[in-house]
């Protein structure tokens, strides 16, 4: 239910967030990763009007397949006549040059950047989401449940997790033989939850042994009330830490099945591209082009999301500031 | 509670783990897949005669109810029969044992390596915290932190394999000069690390510091008469890019063999062990930061003792407890980099394995493997926390 908020309560909001930004703005580091990260996510939005052609469909897909690709064909090509050759080096027409089939990777970067982007965004909200369910009422409902939900999160915890992903990813009847980006993202999610469950649940069960929640529930108010208004609030920072860690996370577990084939052929992510640069064995042939672009993108996008964890750490951890 | 039953305690767990693993791996290709005769003995494709598939569907009760074959499949399991692969046309247990000489080789010489050095660099760097070194150490473990371990591995093949290749580019340094560089190198660091705060100061005659300098110059020259025997006297910055071992090596002798093998297993282990130094490292800085603030620290510095003695005496012993279940926690993430590695190096071992079956659909040894895998995993975390419990016995109380 939407309930319309006095201009008190927007006006102090806004004073929170200024205050908040204020922080942020003195860590250096966190500057540097936000800065980062919404430049490459405006690349990735505007993906589109960036490159002449658009992303590889099914098309161009079953087109790749007989090896002919008519984004190339369009193309004049200086001083030949010859027919597509192999990885067109970054100095022609193409500003990153093209994989074997002929795709320009400077469009393939762009689209694979979105595809990436949206892997890590949407799992590491719904492992947080997940999480924060979990694990808050699991600390309130206590007793058994309790007891059971935290050995499954152990078990899974131990499991290694990337051969868990690959056996996940590879069973025909889970997504119907093509591991989508939807279905990365919900494998992740799968594999991850435990991690920010367990972190919620231990802030929650010290939260709810704290003085204003105890006189809170002396003054007769109810388990919803208690933590939708003290819990959540209080556990809202350690919320956004970890939705920050798990998208760095999904970002390196989406690259790894990608690079190992275990991708959306329709949706090309960075980690596919590499995969598509394995396969081609473009580095034995020297086609640099297709291997340093999309691995420098992946770093990237891991390096700013680190760097805005780190300062993020330093505003919830005090402690941390002064050192 | 006792050491014995806490111990009695994690192995109940790592059991009751090992056991939903199982369950899990079960249920994951016979209760979602319609028809388990058609993954686990499928027809034709594989090249199996319809008798060794009567056999399978009889061995594994493949056409009987699922909670029948549950305990067909555990039974099967714990006597050590973990399936055929189709693939290979051999029993999956053979495969796997064949292959993991190779992934231990390469596992634990980086893990030994990379604790070793990333406990000493770590408990180096917190002690010298908020220095240029900390900030140089920090920025550069986030950055790798956040690159894919293939990429790492990718570029060393590019530049070390690829671009060096006697063929292509044929960098070689001699011997003599590297060890004299690594020499000049490590006269430095101990010059720079002196107290003192002009050159002059530093270079002051010292018994016990010239003695160092004189046992690493030693050292360098006995490294290059070592390997002026062994070679023609060029360091060849050249590394093979795929494989265990080249074919044939074997007719050349043993030491031949076992110099082939070790460079082969070099660039796998230089990749995982740059990633496990950072994760130690990173580790060991934090606790070792968290140690500095205890009494006891506080008192053997205002004690006047030396900077070293506090640092590796007091300090590194406890800051390093924590060390040891970490080895054992990040057993399973290190086994899953093999995967990675093993992939990227077309190495030999259960990673490549366990790809490869995945690539083929041979899901015996996908199962098999994973089976194996976690095995692993959990005798590492139970060993683990064993020793630590041994060690420290606080821990038995949470």
């Amino acid at each position: 239910m939407y309930k319309l908020q006095s201009n008190k309560t927007l006006q102090r909001r806004w004073k929170t967030w200024k205050k908040f930004w204020t922080v942020y703005k003195s860590n250096r580091l966190g500057v540097i990763g936000i800065v980062i990260l919404v430049i490459l996510i405006v690349l990735a939005i505007t993906a589109d009007g960036l490159t002449p052609y658009g992303p590889p469909g099914p098309d161009e897909i079953n087109l790749q397949e007989s090896g002919m690709d008519p984004r190339v064909w369009t193309i004049p090509i200086p001083f030949t006549t010859i027919e597509l050759g192999p990885f067109w080096n970054p100095f022609s027409d193409h500003p990153f040059g093209t994989t074997e089939l002929g795709f320009d990777v400077y469009t393939l970067l762009f689209f694979g950047l979105r595809v990436s982007l949206a892997v890590a965004f949407i799992s590491g909200i719904f492992v947080v989401l997940l999480g924060t369910i979990i694990g808050v009422s699991s600390a309130y409902v206590g007793g058994k449940v309790d007891a059971v939900i935290m050995r499954i999160s152990e078990v899974i915890l131990v499991i290694p997790p990337l051969p868990l992903l690959l056996m996940l990813a590879s069973v025909p009847e889970i997504g119907g033989g093509t591991t989508t980006w939807e279905l990365t993202a919900i494998l992740i999610v799968a594999i991850y939850w435990p991690v920010s469950a367990r972190l919620i649940r231990g802030q929650a069960l010290s939260l709810k042994e704290r003085t204003f929640v105890l006189s809170a529930k002396a003054a007769g108010a109810s388990t919803p009330y208690i933590i939708f208004k003290h819990i959540l609030p209080n556990v809202f920072p350690l919320m956004i830490t970890m939705m920050i860690t798990a998208m760095r996370q999904a970002i390196l577990f989406e690259a790894f099945l990608a690079y190992l084939g275990f991708s959306d052929p329709l949706n090309w992510s960075l980690g596919f591209i590499l995969n598509t640069a394995q396969a081609e064995a473009a580095f034995t042939r020297g086609a640099w082009w297709l291997m340093f672009p999309p691995a420098i993108l992946i770093a990237l996008i891991g390096i700013s999301f680190a760097f805005i964890g780190i300062a993020l750490d330093a505003i919830v951890n005090p402690r941390l500031r002064k050192r | 509670m006792g050491t014995l039953g806490f111990i009695g305690k994690r192995i109940l767990f790592a059991a009751f783990a090992f056991f939903v693993a199982l369950t899990f791996v079960f249920l994951l290709y016979r209760a979602i897949e319609n028809d388990p005769v058609n993954v686990f003995a499928p027809a034709g494709h594989h090249g199996i005669t319809d008798e060794q598939k009567e056999v399978l569907i009889k061995k594994w009760g493949l056409d009987k109810s699922i909670p029948e074959q549950f305990i067909i499949y555990l039974s099967n399991i714990f006597r050590g029969d973990l399936g055929y692969s189709f693939e290979h046309g051999r029993p999956v247990s053979d495969l796997i044992l064949e292959r993991l000489p190779w992934t231990l080789l390469i596992l634990g010489t980086s893990t030994i390596l990379s604790t070793i050095i990333g406990v000493l660099i770590g408990a180096y760097i917190g002690w010298r915290r908020a220095s240029k070194l900390d900030a140089t150490f920090v920025t550069s473990s986030l950055i790798l932190n956040a690159t894919p371990l293939f990429f790492t591995g990718i570029f060393f093949i590019y530049f070390l394999g690829y671009q060096a290749h006697p063929e292509k580019n044929d960098w070689k340094i001699p011997y003599p000069i590297f060890y004299s560089l690594v020499v000049l190198v490590i006269i430095f660091i101990l010059i720079y690390r002196r107290k003192g705060k002009t050159f002059k100061e530093k270079m002051q005659f010292d018994r016990s510091f010239s003695s160092k300098i004189g046992l690493v110059v030693l050292l360098g020259l006995i490294l290059t008469l070592i390997s002026l025997n062994f070679s023609d006297g060029d360091l060849h910055l050249w590394f093979p890019i795929s494989g265990g071992k080249t074919p044939g090596i074997e007719d050349q002798g043993s030491i031949a063999t076992l110099q082939n093998i070790f460079h082969h297993a070099l660039l796998p282990i230089l990749v995982l062990t740059i990633y496990g130094v950072l994760a130690y490292g990173w580790f060991m800085r934090g606790n070792i930061i968290g140690v500095l603030t205890e009494d006891y620290v506080q008192t053997a510095i205002s004690k006047g003792l030396d900077e070293n003695e506090v640092l590796y005496g007091h300090c590194m012993r406890n800051a390093m407890l924590p060390v040891v279940t970490d080895i054992g926690m990040s057993f399973g993430s290190i086994i899953g980099g093999s995967i990675l590695v093993e992939q990227i190096f077309s190495y030999p071992g259960t990673g490549d394995l366990i790809y490869t079956a995945l690539l083929n659909s041979d899901y015996n040894l996908v199962q098999g493997s994973f089976i194996i895998i976690t095995a692993l995993t959990l005798l590492g975390l139970v060993i683990a926390e064993v020793l630590y419990s041994v060690i420290d016995p606080r821990v038995q109380r949470s």
